[in-house]
């Protein structure tokens, strides 16, 4: 009996395996033939839209190329979603607006699973394309992978300091955190604008000793001087450090990797200034100038404190959204010299980041395609302006009412909106917004429709207020692409570096800067256990072909 | 049980003890999911600045209005029902039928099909390779494929054998058979009503575990076949996306309306839950304690 059970288990084990070995082994089926018309695109979408279905300028679209395309799509989990796709080998013709990684585009490329479409962009088969990669090589570059093919149509959104006159086009993402400071507390105290981080110093020292926050009505002894997440994109502490000559403000590539003018590349957190840096702030938030809470609170904790006015110096995208009715009472705080009495006395610089990348992981083209020639002719139509347009915000007629006397497309009052649909502006956005390889070139901005309000008042205090401080607007850009062996030490390295470099960071602004011994010991295990030297190697070698060298 | 005067408390004085020390207990239970009601309805920018201790700060029902403004919501409430109760009917079913004949001792092979069983707890297939069994078998966007790919929940049929070999006594069903009852009629009029209580625990684990599943259907089913968690998580993450730092109305504002969303969408969420659990729970405490102790 007992060998009865073994030999029925074994036989059941031995046919679960070839099952799954079946399914491993069969290639991916072509959905149709080379004059397949029919499409199907699997991908995300904004949460907020009712679907690309029912959008009048895809529906245009589609017809002006003789497809139909059956969209499957969702705005979240698409991931998990995708993964099982691609694993159950069941590919759609083509997937979008997943935003697939760098890693995910080479090896889906290498694998066959994305095709290549170095051949299909042409003059002929993609004229608005190839026009466009003619005349900006830095978008072609970027979405050519390092074996020189390329596995997915281009998206970006470049805004930038160009829209509002900058002859240097600098992307609204350059610098995120924007430091502020209470004003009026400074007046009250009879206190001048801080230069340095000492004067900085003394101010929040008074703002503490003063209990200023009880003059908004809160409780006695609810003042934070200084209030700030840790190493956050936007609301971090990491523009207070450019008084030691630098700003590791969070990084689409690697933490606090920095390129140099001279075109070398280094981690800023190996330097002796970052040290210096990280031992004079442990002092601060050991006064309790900064708040105790910065390594865990949330943006909803932070905006509840500044917005109540408890708080004296904050960091934030620009000042009107976190201080909300205290508004007022703050004003941009420039960068600030180093501390008086140390070598760093008449350092004061900001190191920018990269805007967004170029990303070809918004519409990837799959082998089981028949006829991709006819998939890239309908998808260069989304590469003309006035298309790209409507795709990012609305359809004409609906979001766009008119053009104005300089020809640039007006949009919709609120008014209006609520008027013939109901809706607010924004809504209607959200509504027809299509996700995808949507490109919006800098030239688009107030040439072919006007940007935001919000953001171009972000950009001009960016140009005007910020930028003086950077001495050198070079960056590590994140478009650079890296080989399959690049790929494979940076998988391998790089989450560790960069949470061992949070860590420690943590560790020593709470507990007090590093001794020689904790330091050098800090330098070996960077090398040794987190590959530093060899993150360092692959970068640098990748930012030379980028950089044409 | 009146203690001699000066060694102990008089029933008095340990009833007030044990009276304040429970009501205590249970301030520290109740505490947090009353705070969660009173977030729900207050500015979220006021309940981080801690001014909720026990009243509502600036009263709003915005994020109740915003999870009940959702048209999905109610299908996916009804989608919620009907995979909760069938699927606590197939767990029940099976895992009475697999846990009956693995607590008989002349079972052939018991010990290694209890091993068999066992192994499932510790080992799966992983997501793809399920996938495309379910892929395989047509369940796709089926119903079927939240129960059928689990099988049977094993630790659950753990806890009915142990109640079946320990507290469904011997004597009794030797006494049906005697009488004439065939095995199925042992197991139909006698075994099953005698573990009501053990039942109930069963019920109510698959019934949470059922309610509060949304991952195997995010992964199997369709838009319009989502239960209601996944509802819930669209409404939240449509708010979330609001937030955008470039457009829209603004993070600020859009992040009050996500944290109101949140905490209203927790109680409605619980809610279901909460309104059933009180009358089960006789049954629960019973039975959890029984198949517990093993014999």
């Amino acid at each position: 009996m007992k060998m009865n059970v073994k030999r029925i288990m074994a036989s059941a084990l031995a046919a679960a395996m070839a099952l799954s070995l079946a399914a491993c082994s069969k290639g991916a089926e072509k959905r149709g033939d080379e004059n397949q018309n029919e499409f199907l695109i699997v991908g995300g979408m904004s949460t907020l839209s009712s679907g690309n279905d029912s959008n009048p300028v895809l529906m245009e679209l589609a017809e002006n190329a003789g497809v139909e395309i059956e969209w499957d799509l969702m705005s979240d989990s698409l991931g998990e979603k995708v993964g099982v796709l691609i694993g159950g080998n069941q590919l759609p013709d083509a997937f979008i607006a997943v935003n697939f990684s760098a890693t995910d585009i080479n090896d889906y490329g290498e694998d066959g699973t994305f095709i290549d479409l170095t051949d299909y962009i042409t003059p002929e088969i993609m004229p608005n394309l190839s026009a466009i990669l003619e005349e900006h090589p830095e978008i072609k570059s970027a979405i050519t992978q390092a074996d020189g093919k390329i596995y997915g149509l281009p998206s970006a959104e470049m805004m930038g300091t160009a829209a509002v006159g900058a002859s240097d086009d600098m992307s609204i993402y350059s610098i995120p955190e924007f430091s502020m400071i209470n004003k009026t507390w400074l007046d009250e105290l009879g206190l001048d604008i801080p230069t340095n981080l000492t004067e900085l110093h003394d101010a929040l020292v008074a703002f503490k000793d003063n209990d200023m926050a009880t003059r908004n009505g809160n409780a006695a002894g609810s003042t934070i001087p200084m209030s700030t997440g840790y190493d956050q994109w936007c609301w971090g502490q990491e523009i207070f450090y450019a008084g030691f000559g630098f700003t590791n403000f969070t990084s689409d590539v690697c933490a606090d990797l920095v390129a140099n003018p001279d075109g070398s590349v280094e981690f800023v957190s190996a330097t002796d200034k970052y040290r210096d840096a990280v031992s004079y702030f442990h002092d601060w938030y050991a006064e309790g100038l900064m708040d105790l809470e910065m390594f865990s609170q949330s943006t909803s904790q932070l905006i509840a404190k500044v917005s109540q006015g408890r708080v004296g110096v904050t960091t934030w995208w620009y000042i009107e959204e976190i201080a909300g009715e205290h508004s007022d009472d703050f004003v941009f705080l420039p960068p600030m010299y180093g501390p008086e009495g140390t070598e760093y006395a008449n350092t004061r610089n900001v190191t920018v980041r990269a805007g967004t990348p170029i990303s070809s992981g918004n519409l990837n083209i799959t082998s089981a395609c028949g006829n991709p020639e006819l998939l890239c002719k309908y998808f260069d139509q989304w590469y003309d302006p006035e298309i790209v347009m409507q795709l990012q915000y609305a359809p004409i007629g609906i979001y766009f009412s008119e053009k104005d006397a300089n020809g640039v497309w007006q949009v919709i009052s609120e008014d209006a909106a609520q008027a013939q649909f109901g809706k607010s502006s924004g809504e209607l956005k959200g509504q027809y917004e299509v996700y995808g390889p949507r490109l919006i070139l800098p030239e688009y901005y107030n040439s072919v429709f006007y940007m935001e309000d919000r953001a171009t008042e972000r950009l001009e205090n960016l140009m005007n207020e910020w930028m003086p401080y950077v001495d050198n607007t070079v960056y590590y850009p994140a478009d650079v692409t890296f080989t399959n062996d690049e790929l494979e030490t940076i998988s391998r390295y790089k989450a560790d570096f960069v949470s061992q470099v949070a860590e420690y960071e943590g560790t020593w602004l709470k507990n007090g800067g590093p001794t020689d011994d904790e330091w050098n010991a800090y330098l070996q295990m960077l090398e040794d256990s987190c590959g530093m030297s060899r993150l360092l190697d692959v970068y640098q070698a990748a930012y030379d072909r980028y950089m044409g060298k | 049980m009146k203690s001699k005067t000066g060694t102990g408390l008089s029933d008095k004085a340990s009833d007030i003890i044990l009276v304040v020390l429970c009501t205590v207990i249970m301030l520290v239970i109740a505490y947090p999911l009353y705070y969660v009601i009173v977030a729900s309805v207050s500015d979220p920018y006021d309940v981080y600045a801690g001014k909720t201790f026990l009243l509502p700060s600036k009263f709003t029902l915005e994020g109740y209005s915003a999870v009940f403004a959702n048209s999905n919501l109610f299908n996916g409430f009804i989608n919620s029902v009907k995979y909760t109760i069938v699927g606590t009917l197939y767990s029940v079913v099976t895992v009475y039928i697999t846990a009956y004949p693995l607590s008989q001792k002349n079972l052939p092979g018991r010990k290694w099909i209890s091993i068999f069983f066992v192994i499932t707890m510790y080992f799966g297939g992983g997501l793809i390779p399920t996938y495309l069994v379910v892929r395989d078998t047509g369940l796709l966007n089926n119903m079927w494929a939240l129960f059928l790919p689990g099988g049977v929940g094993m630790g659950n049929v753990i806890i009915v054998r142990n109640f079946f070999e320990n507290n469904v006594p011997k004597e009794l069903t030797e006494a049906a058979e005697i009488d004439g009852a065939s095995k199925m009629t042992v197991f139909l009029r006698v075994v099953v009503p005698l573990s009501r209580s053990i039942m109930a625990v069963i019920v109510v684990f698959s019934m949470v575990a059922f309610w509060n599943d949304w991952f195997t259907a995010l992964i199997y089913l369709q838009k319009d076949q989502y239960p209601f968690p996944l509802v819930l998580r669209g409404i939240l993450i449509t708010t979330e996306a609001m937030s955008s730092m470039t457009d829209g109305m603004g993070y600020a504002e859009a992040n009050r309306m996500t944290e109101l969303v949140k905490f209203a969408s927790m109680i409605v969420a619980a809610a279901p839950m909460l309104a059933i659990y009180p009358f089960v729970q006789k049954y629960f405490e019973q039975g959890f304690m029984t198949g517990a102790v093993k014999g």
